[in-house]
């Protein structure tokens, strides 16, 4: 059964959305469809339908895309970050989840294209990304990176391209951090807003995903 | 039963009176069952337990392990021949100069396994022997974690405060380690750098067993199904093996060597754009090449030669996706691309590694009829990076890998990667997380170089390098004084003097627990 998530500020979802809307509607007038996939709550901006059990299966930390990957933006020109991640999320007090090894598993599906700059201002475009979530009733901040490469063996000393052989050169790329693995939130129930910054505000570039909204619900064993 | 005699004759207590020994007083503390011994010092392997289960499992005597000391007092006399009376005598354990010092916090946890720091420094209270010549004492010392403390064992006679002492008790502790070699791969034919460097700097003795082999994999990489494969091999290989270890098995360390630890980069997209595509008619139709760089902001290597394959068309079909030319709403694949998009091996590298290609050459020639300018779209695999190594936390597993970037790492190299995943084998670094399971200072303000992320996942070490540079992570460019640093390098082995002083104080006893065939999941120090 598909649950929709609500994602704001992302307008390179809503063609997507358009066109899945209209194939449920067809569906669901030949009653392919139950009741419930029909509540749509659209008044907070677009809606990208994936199932929160889809996001269960999503193994967090590999660099490629995956099923609940965004969609890449049809518009060329697109620059910038877009991300999916589960509505909701439970967790069991004091267990931690075996394949994560924390208190549960949110997948931030990931994908970005941007315009590759000389020189480089980050190690590489994932490491110089800050993951963020704001916990909406305390508004307390939390911060982490996307990506861990400290176990990195350094290469050996390379030539590096030039400034002419990076004229014109963008790259997109997917990546699937597990959120509670980078961005240390306390073990509560909470609701959160979760975006990807890239820079720093007032600076160029500076590019800011699409926020998306997570609620962390704690369960009985 | 054996023992060793004190060193020396009886000595006057500072402060003491003069007495000349002329009546039957102590001749000797001894230290009981007293093997192993290295030079003048009894070893005590103070995080191996004591009792029958374990007996005969360890070339160590049962009063060498454990925290636990029993001394023997001999007098010169027995009491019967010396005919004046009982003897009285105390006894104490003095501590040596540079014992490691425990926090309050430290000496006030229950742990259960050790005293934090002998409570009997002072003289006891009066023992007497009122027959024979000896007397043993039990129970009454106990020593600390710490490798490298020194204690000493004292007795005095109560009337002439004559003070003998007995050789001293070097703390140690012991871990054994099992080599797993996957076949066909260069792993480190010794460790001794590793072994000398826990073994001599922090009295942590390291027994190595035979090496054992298992079933090579090429690669392992972020992915589920790699990782447990790589796990089911290396238990099948371990419990072949198992029965060597039986109850001191918590103690065991596995080593795992594996071919490449490479994480891969899937769906990489790289656009080149604007390109010049020539039409059907011009000179150039035949071939006209763009190289496109693999980038994204860091150099790209593409995923070449990574995995086992048998033909060229597997090794082309590991890294390349898709390559098309777009202009405007046409997008057009390029044709034959196996003979179209080739990949351009990195002048760089020394000697010229055929495998470690940066950028692809892209034939745009005979796509479009009359000369266009578009854009090259290139979708393939990348490496995102070659890890060195894997410490598997909450089990003893710990995963070094033997080639990277298209070449084999040094012994040395591996050495040092064995190293550091040993460090966060023991708990290193400290964090000020007081639940920690290791008995290790919890206090920041004792370990400033302590850091996380950074760029780098885990708890680390940064003396030497200080705080990153603007923008908040390193860069891989730094030389650090630990090797504990979040990125180790081949020649970078030693500990810090702060994450010294916590390797040396930390408590094994509680070993680690076999891991898990499934346990992939568990945390990852790197």
């Amino acid at each position: 059964m598909a649950r929709y998530t609500q994602n704001h500020t992302n307008p390179y979802l809503k063609g997507t959305v358009r066109l899945l809307l209209s194939l449920m509607w067809l569906m669901g007038s030949v009653g392919c469809l139950s009741p419930k996939t029909e509540v749509i709550d659209m008044t907070k901006g677009d809606v990208m339908i994936i199932d929160d059990k889809v996001y269960e299966d999503i193994e967090t930390g590999i660099l490629g895309p995956t099923p609940c990957s965004p969609q890449k933006p049809e518009d060329p020109s697109f620059r910038g970050i877009l991300i999916n991640a589960p509505q909701r999320v439970t967790f069991i007090q004091g267990r931690l989840v075996p394949e994560t090894n924390t208190f549960a598993k949110i997948p931030i599906c990931g994908y970005y294209h941007l315009n590759v700059i000389y020189p480089p201002k980050y190690p590489s475009i994932p490491e110089g990304m800050r993951m963020v979530a704001v916990n909406t009733e305390t508004q307390e901040k939390y911060v982490g990176p996307v990506i861990d490469c400290s176990d990195a063996v350094p290469p050996p000393k390379t030539i590096p391209f030039t400034k002419e052989e990076l004229e014109g050169i963008s790259v997109a790329a997917y990546f699937n951090p597990n959120l509670l693995e980078f961005v240390p939130l306390p073990e509560v129930p909470g609701v959160y807003e979760v975006y990807i910054e890239l820079g720093e505000k007032g600076e160029d570039p500076y590019f800011r995903s699409n926020t998306v909204t997570i609620v962390i619900v704690a369960v009985e064993r | 039963m054996g023992g060793t005699p004190g060193t020396g004759s009886p000595t006057r207590e500072a402060g003491g009176r003069v007495q000349p020994c002329a009546h039957n007083c102590i001749l000797s503390v001894w230290i009981l069952n007293p093997y192993p011994q290295q030079g003048a010092e009894v070893q005590q392997f103070v995080n191996l337990p004591q009792g029958e289960a374990y007996q005969g499992h360890s070339d160590e005597h049962e009063d060498r392990r454990g925290h636990r000391i029993r001394v023997r007092i001999i007098l010169r006399q027995t009491i019967e021949e010396a005919r004046q009376g009982n003897f009285r005598f105390q006894v104490r354990m003095v501590p040596g100069g540079s014992n490691a010092l425990y926090t309050g916090q430290e000496k006030n946890r229950a742990h259960g396994h050790y005293l934090a720091q002998p409570d009997n420094e002072d003289w006891s209270d009066p023992l007497t022997i009122s027959s024979g010549n000896s007397r043993v004492i039990e129970d009454h010392f106990s020593v600390t974690a710490a490798g490298g403390d020194m204690f000493t064992i004292q007795a005095r006679c109560v009337e002439y405060r004559h003070v003998v002492s007995s050789i001293p008790i070097r703390v140690w502790r012991r871990i054994w380690v099992q080599e797993v070699k996957m076949t066909n791969v260069g792993a480190a034919r010794d460790i001794i750098v590793f072994r000398n460097k826990f073994q001599n700097g922090h009295h942590l003795a390291i027994r190595q067993e035979r090496a054992v082999t298992m079933t090579r994999m090429a690669n392992i990489g972020d992915g589920r199904l790699e990782k447990e494969q790589f796990l089911r091999n290396t238990r099948r290989a371990y419990d072949g093996v198992r029965s060597r270890f039986r109850t001191r098995e918590r103690y065991v360390v596995v080593i795992a060597y594996t071919d490449q630890l490479a994480v891969k980069q899937a769906g990489f997209t790289v656009i080149k754009d604007p390109v010049a595509a020539p039409g059907f008619n011009t000179s150039e139709a035949m071939g006209h090449f763009i190289d496109v760089p693999i980038t994204d902001g860091t150099e790209r290597y593409l995923w070449k030669g990574i995995d086992d394959a048998a033909t060229d068309e597997e090794r082309f079909q590991s890294w390349f996706v898709s390559a098309h030319f777009v202009t405007g709403s046409r997008r057009i694949a390029i044709p034959n691309s196996q003979q179209n998009c080739q990949p351009v091996p990195d002048p760089s590298f020394t000697p010229v590694r055929p495998d470690a290609c940066k950028k692809v050459r892209v034939n745009v020639a005979r796509l479009v009829p009359r000369d266009t300018t578009g854009r090259i779209e290139l979708v393939v695999n990348v490496v995102n990076r070659f890890r060195g190594g894997i410490s598997y936390g909450g089990g003893n597993l710990i995963c070094v890998c033997t080639r990277s970037w298209w070449r084999s790492e040094t012994q040395l190299a591996q050495n040092a990667v064995l190293i550091h995943e040993m460090g966060h084998k023991i708990g290193m670094v400290p964090d000020g997380n007081p639940s920690r399971t290791c008995d290790l200072e919890h206090t920041n303000a004792l370990f400033p170089n302590q850091y996380r992320r950074r760029g780098h996942r885990g708890s680390h070490c940064c003396a030497g390098v200080g705080p990153p540079a603007a923008g908040g992570e390193y860069d891989g460019s730094e030389a650090p004084d630990c090797v504990m640093f979040g990125s180790s390098r081949q020649n970078v082995q030693d500990f810090c003097p702060h994450c010294t002083r916590a390797v040396n104080k930390v408590d094994l006893s509680d070993g680690w627990g076999l891991f898990s065939p499934s346990g992939w999941s568990l945390l990852q120090f790197f």
